[in-house]
């Protein structure tokens, strides 16, 4: 299968999902994360998932915090916040509803 | 991330790009091990680092600063529609901020900055014991000193002194720095041209030399170049002029132990105008080994105080009993103002605070007004801490402008405390304020929007969630309402401390202005002559002259009795120390001499406590003061008693009630009064009582002198009345600048009292129209605003007292006199003041309450 083009707007939405789900992680696993859980449909490029965390972290959805690795490396983890989980809630909500109805218009024409 | 954490962020941009980067490299070394990349493989499936970096940055600075102008200009139209509100807010804040801009600068200048001298933290000044008043070291201490310290580099010894110059014929008395050799160089200051004095110069006797200082050059010789290396009439002699000392260089530390404080440099300069040797330097004439001199050492790099005092006791051996001390000579600028100066910043400190509380409660009524607004931008996704943030920014765009008319504000204070100040206040002449002075403006305005604007920020985020889109009263919640209460209590509490600092300090002026000082305040006029030494050589030519000058002035018309004496009270002290031996003590003690001729007790209206005034004819009589019967007579019949002294002995013929010559809170010496014609001393200090205007005397002093002795001055003319007010001065000083800002305080919590009871009044009209409705009568409405808006105020004035009662004490000890720290008229007044104060602004809502038409309120529920 080809590898899908990345949905606009939606890597925050992929973002918090995992870090809902999975507890705090650090910017490369949650690159892999994504690339497994879409059975490596999607793809991030990788660059741009940085950006991504800074402005969810500025709006206050995630928390960042650096920390020292197994093998003694600086990382940075970060971590959804409840501000953060009740944004999710609404945007997965609001994301369904929205594919839904793109749903329906394609099966419609 | 926080607030704070991004403002930190502004100014760590290093520190962030590295953080950037470090995330980014973990990511691609994570990356190449797991798929075997190279570095550089990994590196570029990452992308553009620099734009990835540029974006994050971007996203954590450009937003912020972006949001934080968002916010300044919704603030400017927010305070633009509320322009009453904001005009208010912003004249409180000038007003707070400005008081402690005006008062840090003075502090600033006497405390904090610098010293003019090289590696000032290396000078220090010695004294010989503790007490006040502090004690030079003699000369022969210091002569010791000099030769035998290791731990001192050099050594800087000075006497203030006063000396005749006379040019094109015009004699004037100079305020003079008699200085020993090196002193110029110990302090490391550079001449403005020409050289210090050397070793035969220093030395009496030869070459005469004078320093001119630089300002006294210019008005005096025109700034002339051509007088450095030229000869002026100086002291009685010619002397050469070697060397201008700069305006710059400061002498205030140097000679603000000059007795007398605020008078004795009153019509002299605070300045010295000149400098000369210190071995001319005499008093009367004599040159005695009880003379001491003010001395500054320079400590050699990393040698302690302590270790040096030590080695200066080892020094000055065994026999010296007293303790010996060094003082940072950068603490010794203005030491006597500086408790007053603290107690200033502390009052003007608190009344910053009080109006805090103040605008804090003016913001909250006004922001819960704007609670459904709130709400809104809040559901709308700005998130409670973005609201939050820009009511912060809101208040802090008001403290700004306050900060800014505050400036203002500050300058006029500042000259208003200058001027208040009897003297000088050291280091504050022609400077312009430093960059610190705004720099602390600037903290203390940002640090004002902080403390006001916090809360209302914080209640507002909470009620605004609370009943977000509820449609509800517009008033404020029982939450809010506490902590409006609670800012009620501190304001009124700090307000009982700023009142009761001032009611002590208006009680010590009091009690200082009723003392009495031994002689009488109205109708004397004093003033002083000083007699070169080298045309007045011998006892014989001053004696002569002390004779003639008496004859004259009782021949003045309206001169009811005049005297002359070495020393006059509170003006210059300058005393002979004289050794005694009292029959039944093992040691000789030492006593001051004052030499007194004329009708000197007579002309002060001294008065006698047992026998009365010595016969100056007769050789070896003398009086005492009270002090000395109570010291060293002890139960002994003091009138006719016999002092050896030496070889002979004198005879007491009375003794005089003690005066205050040292200042009105010092407590008498003993003394010793002896004829002048025996001990004819320099300067001859005359008084003169008469019920004529003092000008017209001293207009017939001046020709009297002229015809005498046209070479010498009538110096420092002053009417008794103006010596002793220039005593009071200084406490008079403290208690009006105290008293204002306790006026400010008091003020500031009467408006804030009364601003929250009334919003009370006006959130519970519907509840009071319904009392009246059902009956409650005007007295009963006026009861329950009494009884709920008196609880706040009442409790911070207990809790005031409390803290009044507690810290006080350690706080204004040395600023009280006659007075202790738990005064309890003062407590009680303070009490009743503010009680009062906050009766009245309970007391005008409550009328407002019991007005209330029942009908009207229950139809605007």
């Amino acid at each position: 299968m080809a590898k899908a083009i990345f949905p606009q707007g939606s890597l925050p939405l992929l973002v918090l999902k995992i870090l809902a789900q999975t507890g705090p992680q650090h910017g490369y696993a949650i690159t892999l994360k994504i690339e497994h859980l879409s059975d490596e449909a999607l793809s991030v490029e990788e660059g741009s998932l940085y950006p991504a965390l800074h402005r969810l972290e500025e709006a206050g959805w995630i928390q960042a915090e650096w920390t020292v690795t197994g093998n003694k490396r600086r990382a940075r983890i970060y971590e959804i916040t409840e501000a953060g989980r009740r944004h999710l809630q609404e945007e997965e909500q609001r994301w369904r509803t929205s594919t839904a109805a793109v749903d329906r218009i394609l099966r419609l024409a | 991330m926080s607030w704070l954490t991004k403002l930190r962020n502004v100014f760590r941009k290093d520190q962030l790009d590295r953080d950037l980067e470090d995330e980014l490299r973990f990511h691609a070394e994570q990356r190449a091990a797991d798929l075997g990349l190279t570095p550089t493989e990994a590196q570029r499936r990452l992308g553009h680092t620099a734009r990835i970096l540029e974006e994050s940055r971007d996203v954590k600075l450009a937003r912020w600063l972006e949001t934080v102008l968002q916010d300044l200009r919704l603030a400017f139209r927010i305070w633009r529609k509320r322009p009453l509100v904001a005009v208010t807010a912003i004249l409180t804040i000038a007003l707070g901020a400005g008081m402690n801009v005006a008062v840090f600068r003075v502090i600033w200048n006497v405390m904090l900055k610098p010293l003019p001298y090289a590696e000032p933290g290396r000078l220090v000044q010695i004294w010989v014991e503790e007490k006040e008043p502090r004690t030079p070291p003699e000369n022969v201490l210091i002569e010791k000193w000099q030769h035998g310290s290791l731990t001192f580099s050099s050594f800087a010894a000075y006497r203030p002194w006063s000396i005749t110059i006379i040019s094109q014929g015009n004699p004037e008395q100079v305020f003079t720095g008699m200085v020993s050799q090196g002193f110029f160089e110990t302090l490391g200051t550079p001449l403005l041209a020409g050289r210090g004095f050397n070793q035969t110069e220093m030395s009496s006797g030869a070459d005469n030399a004078i320093l001119l200082r630089e300002g006294y050059w210019r008005r005096r010789f025109g700034g002339d170049p051509a007088i450095v290396g030229s000869e002026i009439e100086a002291d009685g002699t010619l002397c050469r002029v070697i060397g201008i000392v700069p305006d710059s260089f400061l002498a205030t530390p140097l000679i603000q132990v000059a007795r007398g404080g605020s008078t004795a440099l009153r019509g002299a300069r605070a300045e010295p105008d000149a400098f000369m040797p210190r071995s001319r330097a005499r008093v009367g004439g004599m040159r005695l080994p009880t003379h001491t001199s003010f001395l500054i050492g320079r400590l050699k790099p990393g040698i302690p105080a302590s270790q040096a005092a030590n080695e200066l006791a080892t020094i000055a051996g065994p026999g010296e009993r007293r303790r010996i001390w060094l003082s940072p000579l950068e603490e010794e600028v203005g030491y006597q103002l500086r408790p007053a100066l603290l107690a200033l910043i502390a009052a003007t400190g608190c009344v910053l605070l009080i109006a805090c509380a103040n605008l804090a409660n003016l913001m909250l009524a006004q922001v819960l007004l704007r609670r459904r607004e709130l709400a809104v931008r809040a559901a709308l996704g700005a998130g409670m801490s973005r609201v939050m943030r820009q009511l912060i920014t809101e208040a802090m765009a008001l403290s700004l402008a306050g900060g800014a008319a505050g400036l203002l504000v500050s300058q006029l204070l500042y000259s208003v405390i200058l001027g208040l100040y009897p003297d000088t206040i050291p280091r504050t002449a022609n400077t312009a304020p430093d960059w610190i002075i705004y720099l602390f403006a600037l903290s203390i305005t940002i640090l004002t929007g902080l403390l006001f604007g916090v809360l209302p920020a914080w209640r507002a985020a909470r009620e605004a969630k609370d009943e977000s889109l509820r449609v509800g009263n517009p008033w404020m919640s029982r939450g809010s309402r506490r902590w409006s209460n609670a800012m009620v209590a501190l304001q009124v509490g700090l307000t009982t401390v700023v009142l009761i600092a001032a009611g002590l300090l208006v009680r010590t002026f009091l009690t200082l202005r009723d003392i009495d000082i031994g002689i009488d305040r109205d109708h004397i006029l004093t003033a002083s002559i000083d007699l070169p030494a080298t045309r007045y050589k011998t006892r014989d030519d001053r004696a002569r002259f002390g004779r003639a000058w008496l004859e004259r002035l009782a021949a003045i018309p309206g001169v009811t009795s005049a005297g002359i004496s070495n020393s006059l009270p509170l003006r210059y002290t300058m005393l002979l120390d004289l050794r005694i031996f009292i029959p039944g003590s093992e040691q000789e003690q030492m006593v001051g001499g004052r030499a007194v001729g004329g009708d000197y007790f007579k002309a002060l209206g001294m008065r006698w406590a047992a026998g009365g005034p010595f016969d100056p004819n007769i050789k070896g009589q003398v009086a005492v003061n009270e002090a000395f019967v109570r010291k060293f007579l002890k139960g002994r019949q003091p009138i006719g008693f016999q002092l050896p002294q030496g070889k002979s002995s004198m005879l007491i013929t009375g003794v005089i009630k003690d005066v205050r010559h040292r200042g009105l809170r010092e407590a008498p010496q003993p003394e010793l009064y002896l004829s002048y014609d025996s001990f004819p001393l320099n300067p001859v200090d005359t008084v003169v009582r008469s019920s004529l205007p003092p000008a017209r005397i001293v207009d017939s002093m001046r020709r009297e002198l002229k015809a005498l002795d046209d070479q010498v001055v009538l110096a420092r003319p002053l009417a008794m009345e103006e010596v002793v007010d220039g005593e009071l001065a200084r406490p008079l000083f403290q208690v009006v600048l105290l008293g204002l800002f306790a006026a400010v305080a008091l003020a500031l919590a009467a408006i804030g009292t009364y601003g929250v009871i009334a919003y009370s009044v006006r959130s519970r009209t519907p509840e009071l129209g319904l009392r009246r409705a059902l009956g409650a009568s005007t007295l009963d409405i006026q009861q329950l605003i009494l009884a709920s808006g008196c609880k706040a105020p009442m409790l911070g004035l207990a809790a005031g007292l409390l803290l009044g009662w507690l810290v006080m004490g350690r706080f204004l000890e040395a600023m009280l006199y006659g007075v202790t720290a738990r005064d309890p008229k003062v407590l009680v007044f303070t009490a009743i003041t503010l009680a009062a104060t906050s009766l009245l602004a309970c007391l005008l809502p409550g009328r407002a309450a019991a007005r209330i038409d029942p009908g009207t309120a229950l139809r605007q529920e």
